[in-house]
């Protein structure tokens, strides 16, 4: 075993250590409100989820319009379970991340979701980050104290709650571009 | 084998294990049978005492069958290396199921056992045991012995935290006490 193998070998550890920490880092900033730190979490410029490039400045007014108006978030408790890593060279990596969020809102509604992450990261200048806006998709969204069946379908982001699209029937395809 | 290649194997073992587990999660609650068996390996014993990939498929279709949208989030997960290329581990996982107009939580835990086969790990057993399995609604103490699951064809009973000797010990609930 060279030590040229070894090395490899060690440097993948350490881009899965650092890739695992993504999520939670997203899920930390996006509880604290932070739209600089959340936004620095991305490439610039970075895919948004209509498949266009942008930048990271314009991902930035995306989450800052999260918790800002009257009916923005107030209380995100993201707890991260789950997470797959799936390399596709030593730049590039996929991964499949669940959360159970519990979410307040400031027009006083409680929530809790069951949310899949499909991520794409990306090493630049030696730093992994998220290189495409985050593929959010609901499992189901409920009221608190409530059960999602027989609710109407959310479409999130246009509702909190309802049947989520995921995993549905769609095609598990880790090439899928946005939207 | 030097030192520190062992030590890299090691990291990578555990790497590999918890994403076993993450991997086995979506593949259930995608349905997706095929991407559920290639996790265990290839001579895996079901528990109807058949044998291989294929016989497991056959096992897990039924299983899977009785719910509609399923949710497996996992969390802790404790792993202990019994040698180089076998592994136990135990997994915290908090499943929530449609089942009809109910929507049932069972908290849980997998007791695993692990293998190395050709440089990759796969699973050889996982073993369910429940906390409670209640609707959202319904308060889990409330329900007779904490198990509320219509039609579960596998899973039919709680049995922690009341299983582990170290609890029965601490509550005098042990057998030197004369309970059954």
């Amino acid at each position: 075993m060279s030590t040229g193998d070894l090395e490899a070998r060690i440097a993948r550890l350490e881009a899965v250590a650092e890739i695992r920490s993504l999520p939670a880092r997203y899920a930390q900033h996006y509880a604290r409100c932070d739209p600089d730190a959340l936004a620095d979490l991305y490439t610039d410029p970075v895919t948004l989820r209509t498949g266009e490039r942008g930048s990271r400045k314009s991902l930035r007014q995306v989450f800052a319009g999260s918790c800002t108006p009257a009916d923005g978030v107030r209380m995100a408790i993201l707890h991260v379970g789950n997470h797959i890593v799936d390399f596709t060279d030593e730049d590039r990596a996929v991964g499949s991340v669940y959360c159970r969020a519990e979410v307040q809102r400031g027009n006083g509604s409680f929530f809790h979701q069951a949310i899949h992450y499909g991520d794409h990261y990306r090493r630049r200048d030696g730093v992994w980050r998220f290189e495409r806006q985050r593929d959010h998709e609901l499992f189901y969204g409920a009221p608190a104290g409530s059960r999602p069946n027989g609710l109407p379908p959310a479409n999130w982001p246009e509702r909190d709650v309802g049947t989520g699209t995921f995993p549905g029937s769609r095609r598990r395809d880790t090439s899928r571009p946005g939207s | 084998m030097t030192g520190l290649e062992a030590r890299v194997r090691r990291l990578e073992a555990i790497e590999e294990i918890r994403q076993l587990v993450s991997r086995y999660a979506l593949a259930l609650d995608s349905r997706d049978i095929p991407a559920l068996v290639s996790l265990f390996v290839e001579d895996v014993r079901t528990h109807d005492g058949r044998v291989g990939r294929q016989a497991l498929a056959e096992w897990f279709d039924p299983v899977l069958r009785p719910f509609g949208t399923t949710f497996h989030l996992v969390g802790n997960h404790v792993i202990d290396f019994v040698d180089e290329d076998h592994a136990t581990g135990v997994v915290h996982c908090r499943p929530e199921h449609e089942v009809g107009d109910l929507w049932v939580v069972m908290p849980m835990q997998y007791w695993d056992r692990y293998e190395r086969r050709e440089g990759h790990w796969y699973f050889t057993s996982r073993s369910p045991h429940v906390f409670y399995a209640a609707d959202v609604q319904e308060n889990p103490l409330k329900v007779p012995g904490r198990f509320h699951f219509p039609g579960n064809p596998f899973i039919h009973k709680a049995d922690l935290p009341e299983r582990w000797e170290t609890w029965q010990r601490f509550w005098g609930t042990d057998t030197e006490e004369g309970t059954a």
